[in-house]
């Protein structure tokens, strides 16, 4: 099993939608699949009909009273599960916090369920938290989606630093633009001016199209309402270079 | 994973079409209908327009054995639970898969070594249409699915449409709609709970069953059967057996075809030895010669199958030298080739057909074409008796001869009594008491396998000296490989000298009182 993590420390970004469409696409590809909503906002539980409760709450899965397993929900995709988010996440740092190794409890949390599914994607809050490290612990690959501005580029160098300063088995770390704005000459430059062979950063982006903010309204990953647009097409070529990293 | 819950509808497929029972099932119960879903193949019970699933076992069933149905969906191989229909195990699979060793790890493990060296061949394959509805809760979100299917096995005598299917599929997490919708489906007129799964549906309409086939004998005779009717009746059994091997042999599926087609052979031509007088002498006589001539035929490939499923354990016990013995399993798979052929040449042969075609007639259960000979009329019962006691009190007298200076041929005879023992256990087991019988060929196997390994390393020395030889006069050949088969010879030998270290106590046991007043149990007579 492997485990793909959007996150960011920024909200706002396309981390939910990248999440989302990632997870759809990954399940057509034949790849069984888990996408667990940690954002308390409930965004991606939100996108898929799912209501976002989970008995007992947070507090249930991370003491262990209530497993992984019997939380999880099918999504109206083969092969695609959720396990939703519920409010009480927000206070999953004190959760975790309270356990005996409180960076490592996410992975632990998903052991039960290892044999059920080839990838699990992380929705992650944005912070940067106790659940962030236990994201990082958790994780084989940690995608970043970024705005293609100059702070949030030296941002992502950040937290290339931290993630390489961790202890124990660190996550591959990649970045990829997102909301890019063709208008915005700010954006074209900015991916211009990148240095070549800056393997961090994948090459497929993710435009900011209407596609992408009617998924509120559709409640559907982009490749099943508009498969030929724009966005659809983006996810997909970035699904490529993620399973590539991932294999 | 959850299981569906499968229905079947009434009445032939052809009077109304799928759209039109999609239509009215959609209607009644208020679903959805799920445009999006038809066609798709997300499990083995809703496979999509023109997808094919193809169930696949074992000849002789072992994955069904196992409690398992196994099927390929294009790149995906499912394993069911063969009772509920659950799936346990979904996988990719982009090659050939025909052998254990093919399979995806997930499925060698939970297979757990059941295919021994069998093959996977299809069993069945269906085809199926798919109409996908779905209930809705007040979210849109689809909580439970309805699958309408019509599936058609393709056949010889070409497609056979199987009975039109409903499955509820449940969805994680939201089960309780699943099975209320169940209970709605159930409820509907000619509406039926499956009585059996595609699987077992697919499979009957092939014209076989599972567990149809199996090497081992089960023959249920009366002590009073008359000798001439119990050995026909052996007789066709085995003849049974060989014609279902005859293809999977000729085509080289796997190698226990040509195992269980040359155990027929052995077996016809021990009853036709132990047995004599069932039929008038001069027909017994020309059988026996005509199945030593099809025994004889097919040994040369089968002794080079079992090189060759042996080699592994060869080449761990000459460990370093491993390499070296690259040049003598090509030899031995060259030489399984050619012999594979000239067997396939003597299957096709008209004697072989007529051997076949004329025993098929001779042993015939109705209008068979020999008559019961002069001991044809005796009752099976004592018949059986005598040849038992007979056949296991010669193994002990020759098996107590065998002294530590006996030569290696002397085990070889003793090795053919106590096969000659074991298949008369074997062809008149339902004759005897269970559990003395079960006994007595469990003491007799003991011993038999200890005379198998005792043989089988002397064969295999004697061949590897061979080949050596051969590989050197061909020129083909390196010191190294010639140091290796060297090393081999030696593994064979110290073989050869535990076996026979292990004789004497395997023999006493067999020998030793409790099992001769099991046999007096079974067989009467004085031990």
């Amino acid at each position: 099993m492997k485990t793909l993590a959007a996150y960011n420390i920024k909200g706002g970004v396309g981390k939910t939608s990248a999440a989302v469409n990632l997870a759809y696409l990954a399940a057509r590809d034949g790849w069984r699949t888990l996408l667990w909503d940690l954002d308390p906002q409930a965004a991606a539980t939100y996108l898929f009909r799912i209501r976002p409760r989970v008995k007992g709450g947070g507090k249930a899965l991370v003491r262990g009273r209530r497993s992984v397993d019997d939380a999880i929900k099918a999504t109206d995709f083969a092969g695609l599960d959720l396990l939703p988010a519920d409010f009480s996440y927000r206070h999953m740092d004190l959760l975790l916090d309270d356990t005996k190794r409180p960076t490592r409890q996410l992975r632990a949390l998903l052991k039960p369920v290892s044999g059920e599914y080839d990838l699990v994607v992380l929705d992650c809050p944005p912070s940067i938290s106790l659940v962030s490290e236990n994201v990082f612990q958790a994780a084989d690959l940690l995608l970043v989606p970024l705005i293609p501005t100059t702070l949030s580029l030296r941002t992502f160098d950040q937290l290339a630093a931290f993630v390489a300063d961790l202890d124990g088995g660190r996550p591959d770390l990649r970045a990829f633009f997102s909301m890019v704005d063709g208008r915005k000459r700010l954006h074209a430059e900015l991916m211009r001016a990148l240095p070549r062979g800056r393997s961090d950063i994948l090459t497929a982006f993710v435009p900011s199209a209407t596609d992408v903010e009617r998924m509120g309204l559709t409640r559907k990953p982009v490749a099943v309402s508009k498969p030929r647009g724009r966005a659809a097409q983006a996810y997909g070529d970035l699904w490529d270079e993620v399973r590539e990293v991932l294999s | 994973m959850p299981t569906p819950k499968e229905f079947t509808l009434a009445g032939p497929q052809h009077a109304v079409t799928l759209a039109e029972s999609t239509s009215h099932l959609h209607g009644v119960l208020g679903l959805h209908h799920d445009a999006s879903h038809d066609a798709s193949h997300d499990a083995s019970h809703d496979a999509g327009h023109g997808d094919a699933i193809a169930f696949l076992d074992t000849f002789d069933w072992r994955v069904h054995s196992a409690g398992f149905v196994l099927a390929r969906l294009g790149d995906a191989l499912e394993l069911s639970d063969r009772e509920t229909g659950a799936l346990l195990i979904r996988a990719t699979a982009t090659g050939r898969v025909e052998f254990d060793e093919d399979l995806p790890a997930v499925l060698r493990d939970r297979l757990d070594g059941a295919l021994g060296v069998r093959a996977l061949r299809p069993v069945a394959a269906v085809t199926s249409v798919v109409a996908v509805l779905t209930e809705h809760n007040e979210d849109a979100k689809t909580v439970a699915r309805l699958v309408v299917s019509d599936g058609q096995v393709d056949t010889a005598r070409g497609p056979v449409p199987l009975t039109r299917r409903v499955a509820v599929v449940p969805l994680r997490g939201y089960d309780r709609f699943a099975a209320a919708l169940a209970a709605r489906v159930g409820d509907l007129p000619g509406v039926e709970p499956a009585g059996s799964t595609v699987f077992a549906e697919a499979v009957a309409v092939t014209g076989r069953r599972p567990g149809d086939y199996s090497s081992k004998m089960a023959l249920t005779l009366r002590r009073e059967t008359s000798t001439y009717d119990a050995a026909r009746l052996v007789y066709r059994t085995l003849l049974a057996s060989l014609q279902a091997n005859e293809s999977g042999t000729m085509a080289g599926v796997d190698t226990e075809f040509l195992h269980d087609f040359r155990v027929a052979v052995r077996r016809t031509r021990s009853a036709l030895k132990e047995l004599p007088g069932a039929l008038p002498p001069d027909v017994e006589q020309h059988f026996r010669d005509e199945f030593r001539w099809l025994g004889q035929t097919t040994t040369p490939t089968r002794d080079l199958d079992v090189y060759l499923l042996d080699f592994p354990s060869f080449t761990a016990a000459v460990g370093s030298a491993a390499a070296d013995l690259r040049p003598l399993h090509r030899f031995l798979r060259a030489e399984q080739r050619r012999e594979h052929v000239a067997l396939r040449r003597a299957l096709g042969s008209a004697r072989y057909r007529r051997l076949r075609d004329e025993w098929s007639l001779a042993v015939d259960a109705d209008a068979p074409t020999a008559a019961p000979g002069p001991a044809g009329l005796a009752p099976i019962g004592r018949s059986a008796d005598i040849r038992i006691r007979k056949v296991a009190q010669r193994l002990l007298r020759d098996g107590h001869r065998i002294t530590a200076d006996s030569p290696a041929g002397a085990l070889h005879d003793l090795r053919k009594r106590a096969k000659e023992l074991r298949y008369l256990l074997e062809f008149f087991g339902s004759l005897y008491d269970r559990k003395p019988h079960s006994a007595a060929v469990s003491e007799l196997k003991g011993l038999q396998d200890n005379l198998g390994s005792y043989q089988d390393a002397q064969v295999q020395r004697h061949e590897v000296e061979g080949f050596a030889e051969r590989l050197l006069s061909a020129g083909e050949t390196s010191a190294a490989t010639l140091l290796a088969a060297g090393r081999l010879v030696a593994t064979f030998d110290d073989r050869q000298r535990q076996a026979r270290a292990e004789f004497a106590e395997r023999f006493a046991s067999f020998a030793g009182p409790r099992n001769r007043r099991r046999l007096a149990e079974l067989t009467g007579g004085d031990w």
